[in-house]
This record gives C-alpha cells, sequence and structure tokens, in this order.
C-alpha cells in the first residue's frame, strides 16, 4: 500500500474511544428498538401485548454476545474493509433468537405460533436495522426456518443473508 | 423481567428496562472489544442510521405461521 492510501485508511477508521461509543450506542439502539419489534409482531401473531414478558438481562447478554462477534469478524478480517452486512445481520439474528429473551405470562392461553416472535423479532431487527434493503418476505422465511428449526450458527446466517442482499 | 405492555406505555418503564438491558450487557466482558472493532467508520454511520421500517411484517407473520408453525413443517425451497 502506498504511504498516502495509508494515511487515508488509517483516518477512516474508528479510533479507540470512537468505536467505544459506537459499541455503547448499538447496545442502546437494540435495547430501545426491542420492546417496539415485540409489540408491532404481538396482533398478527395473536398474542396480547399484557401477555409478554422479556427478560432484559437475557437481551442484554445477547447484545452484549453479538458485539463480541462482530468484533471478533472484525479482528479475523481486514479491518480496512470491515465486515458485510449480511455477516454482522447474522450475529445479531443469531444471539437474539437464541437466548432465552421472551416469555409468557399465562404460556397455556397462547396461540401455538405465538412462540416464533422471538425468531422473527430477530430477523426483523435485523432486516430493518443492518440489511436495511427490501428483502422480500419469502427469503426472510427461509432465514427463519433455519434459525427456528435448524441448526445455524451466526456464520452461516451471514452467509445466508449475504446471498439474499446480493440477489435482492 | 419486563412487563411489555408497561415498558411500551410509560415512558419511565422504558427507560428502566433500557437501562437493564445495557447494564446487562455492560457485566459481560469476555473479550477485549477494544482490539478488535476497529472497523471503519462508514460500517458504524451505516449500522446507526434511523433503521428502515419493514413494510411487510403482516405477510411475514401470515407466512410464517402457516409453514413454521407446525415442527416438520419445510421451508420454501
Amino acid at each position: 500500500m502506498a504511504p498516502q492510501e495509508e494515511t487515508d485508511t488509517k483516518k477512516n477508521l474508528l479510533d479507540q474511544a470512537e468505536a467505544n461509543a459506537f459499541l455503547q450506542e448499538s447496545k442502546r439502539e437494540i435495547a430501545k428498538a426491542y420492546p417496539d419489534m415485540l409489540e408491532r409482531l404481538a396482533p398478527d401473531l395473536g398474542v396480547a401485548v399484557d401477555n409478554i414478558r422479556y427478560s432484559t438481562w437475557e437481551l442484554g447478554t445477547a447484545i452484549q454476545e453479538a458485539n463480541v462477534d462482530i468484533a471478533a469478524l472484525l479482528a479475523r478480517r481486514q479491518p480496512t474493509d470491515g465486515v458485510s452486512l449480511g455477516k454482522i445481520a447474522g450475529a445479531i439474528t443469531f444471539r437474539l433468537a437464541r437466548g432465552r429473551i421472551v416469555h409468557f405470562r399465562d404460556p397455556a392461553n397462547v396461540p401455538t405460533t405465538a412462540f416464533l416472535i422471538q425468531d422473527l423479532a430477530a430477523l426483523v431487527l435485523s432486516a430493518e436495522r443492518v440489511l436495511r434493503a427490501g428483502v422480500h418476505e419469502k427469503d426472510l422465511l427461509e432465514v427463519a426456518y433455519q434459525t427456528a428449526r435448524r441448526h445455524a450458527n451466526q456464520e452461516t446466517l451471514g452467509l445466508c443473508f449475504d446471498v439474499i442482499v446480493r440477489d435482492s | 423481567m419486563a412487563d411489555l405492555e408497561k415498558v411500551t406505555t410509560d415512558s419511565d418503564a422504558f427507560e428502566k428496562a433500557v437501562e437493564e438491558t445495557v447494564n446487562a450487557a455492560d457485566q459481560l466482558d469476555a473479550v477485549d472489544l477494544n482490539k478488535g472493532i476497529r472497523g471503519p467508520k462508514e460500517l458504524r454511520d451505516h449500522l446507526l442510521q434511523p433503521p428502515v421500517k419493514y413494510e411487510r411484517l403482516g405477510e411475514l407473520v401470515k407466512l410464517a405461521k402457516e409453514r413454521l408453525g407446525n415442527d416438520g413443517a419445510a421451508g420454501r425451497n
């Protein structure tokens, strides 16, 4: 890399204070967006909002674990090139889907499909905040199936998102 | 445990739930994130933009209920 190019690249990198501020803000943004997402999904799933509880502890740890995944991706790959949005969406979707976040006050009286709420919240939150692309619902559903019923880790989900965004 | 109805209707409950969530995240320090997060500014700027609302939420939920609602249901393909 030529010296001028190297200087330009360094200017474009987050310094430590900026990186910390970014991580703090990311945590807060997801923490703020999550209840709104549950509230939006609840009516279509036939669940009363007053029947839903969510664990702030589980949500917080899921967000932090996603940040650890993203930091690891940035450390392992070229930090100057960044990481594809699909990989970031994969880490966030996986962590938000795996934690024991959403609970029902009266689980005996919810529709059988109500338990999809956490998978769908993870997926739509990633689509809205990370991908920001008009992803078709049938493509999202394919990833939802992997998340809810199969064995996909964050990297696999990331590859799926990469392909979906590329083909959208 | 946060009560979703309270959180979505009471701003104090909302702020309390957000703080609890962020504090929970802060208590985990499995790795030193400062070493790895030197990503480009464009990535940060993209991720901190306002969200693009997913407009077809109802259709997504309808399909998810039809196709994921029963164990063993197949995906699209």
